[in-house]
């Protein structure tokens, strides 16, 4: 059936079209198109799963993790200090009468009894009292 | 020296010209282990190297015989494997890869053909002068004068005509999978081969 179309043609010129392309021309195309294939998302998902990792990138997680860690540590620390009495506050120089009152040395074998350690500041305040020093005396005020 | 298209199929003794194509590996389909090679993210590129190995000459003619330059058909091959591989994660087996692939190849170059007809400001039915300019224009042939006589008058059919009879001439493609291709019947695809030989016998024999 085929023969019976094509017969004809084929007797005369055969199924050749003259057609021809330049030297070399299929001995590279392989590798031009192939080299002209673009990196596919997935090539990379790969190419990254397989490249070693380097020591940052091992142990930049827990770096991470540790700068959290520190940040949030900085920030309750700023946070205490401006929400409590500052340091140069909670100074003993500031306070001259009670400077004076600890240096005397029966308050100062007073304090140093073991007591001490378990006295609240409201006991110490009484105590101060009935030693005759009035903690609302205005020259008891800190030296500010 | 110039390769000729005749290295690969010109003997006019159609046994041997069959056996030159099949000696370039180009009438294998894809082994299912290749398929499965595609698949794989970590053998795809080097599958598809083979793919390109595969089918890249048969295209090639494929094309060239649609758009007749070689310039012109380098371009649309490239970008037929270039649509393959942006897609082919989406080729599923069911397909035959080869024809996955022509379609591609034949959409490029009927896309091409398009663009220039339009470029030209050429309607449909002047196709036929634009592919005969397209020829003239054509830097690689042999100078067969009883060849290009023949591209000349293959350019005179009608598109569907034009591309069966160089499928089934020149590529010895089977009706069936000519039929996948296209998404034509058998049936028509014979009746579309059988006019444009008579159309093409009739040429020749009036010019005898």
């Amino acid at each position: 059936m085929k023969h019976d179309d094509t017969n004809t043609i084929l007797d005369k010129i055969g199924r050749h079209d003259g057609m021809t392309v330049p030297d070399g021309y299929f001995d590279t195309l392989t590798q031009r198109i192939e080299a002209s294939l673009p990196e596919r998302d997935w090539e990379k998902e790969q190419a990254d799963n397989i490249a070693p990792r380097s020591i940052w990138q091992r142990i930049r997680p827990y770096v991470y993790l540790a700068a959290m860690f520190a940040g949030v540590w900085c920030m309750m620390h700023i946070f205490s200090l401006t929400g409590a009495t500052s340091p140069g506050q909670m100074s003993i120089d500031n306070y001259p009468v009670l400077a004076q009152a600890l240096s005397d040395p029966a308050v100062a074998e007073e304090l140093n009894d073991e007591t001490y350690y378990t006295t609240n500041e409201e006991d110490l305040m009484d105590m101060l009292w009935q030693e005759g020093f009035d903690p609302m005396d205005d020259t008891s005020a800190p030296n500010q | 020296m110039a390769d000729t298209y005749s290295s690969l199929c010109g003997d006019t003794d159609a046994a041997a010209d069959k056996k030159q194509r099949t000696d370039s590996g180009a009438t294998d389909e894809a082994t299912p282990q290749l398929i499965a090679r595609l698949r794989d993210p970590a053998t795809c590129r080097q599958a598809f190297g083979e793919v390109i190995k595969l089918y890249g000459t048969r295209l090639y003619w494929q094309i060239r015989r649609m758009v007749q330059t070689h310039e012109d058909a380098d371009d649309i091959l490239q970008n037929t494997f270039l649509k393959a591989w942006s897609n082919i994660e989406n080729f599923r087996g069911d397909a035959k890869l080869k024809t996955w692939l022509y379609k591609i190849a034949i959409n490029e170059s009927l896309t091409f053909l398009e663009k220039e007809r339009k470029r030209c400001n050429i309607s449909l039915e002047d196709e036929s002068s634009m592919i005969i300019n397209l020829i003239a224009a054509d830097k690689y042939v042999d100078g067969d004068e009883l060849a290009l006589e023949l591209r000349k008058v293959i350019a005179t059919l009608p598109e569907k005509q034009r591309l069966v009879f160089n499928m089934k001439y020149f590529d010895d493609m089977k009706y069936e999978q000519m039929s996948e291709i296209l998404g034509t019947s058998v049936g028509a695809l014979k009746a579309s081969y059988h006019l444009a030989v008579k159309k093409i016998e009739q040429h020749f024999s009036e010019s005898d």
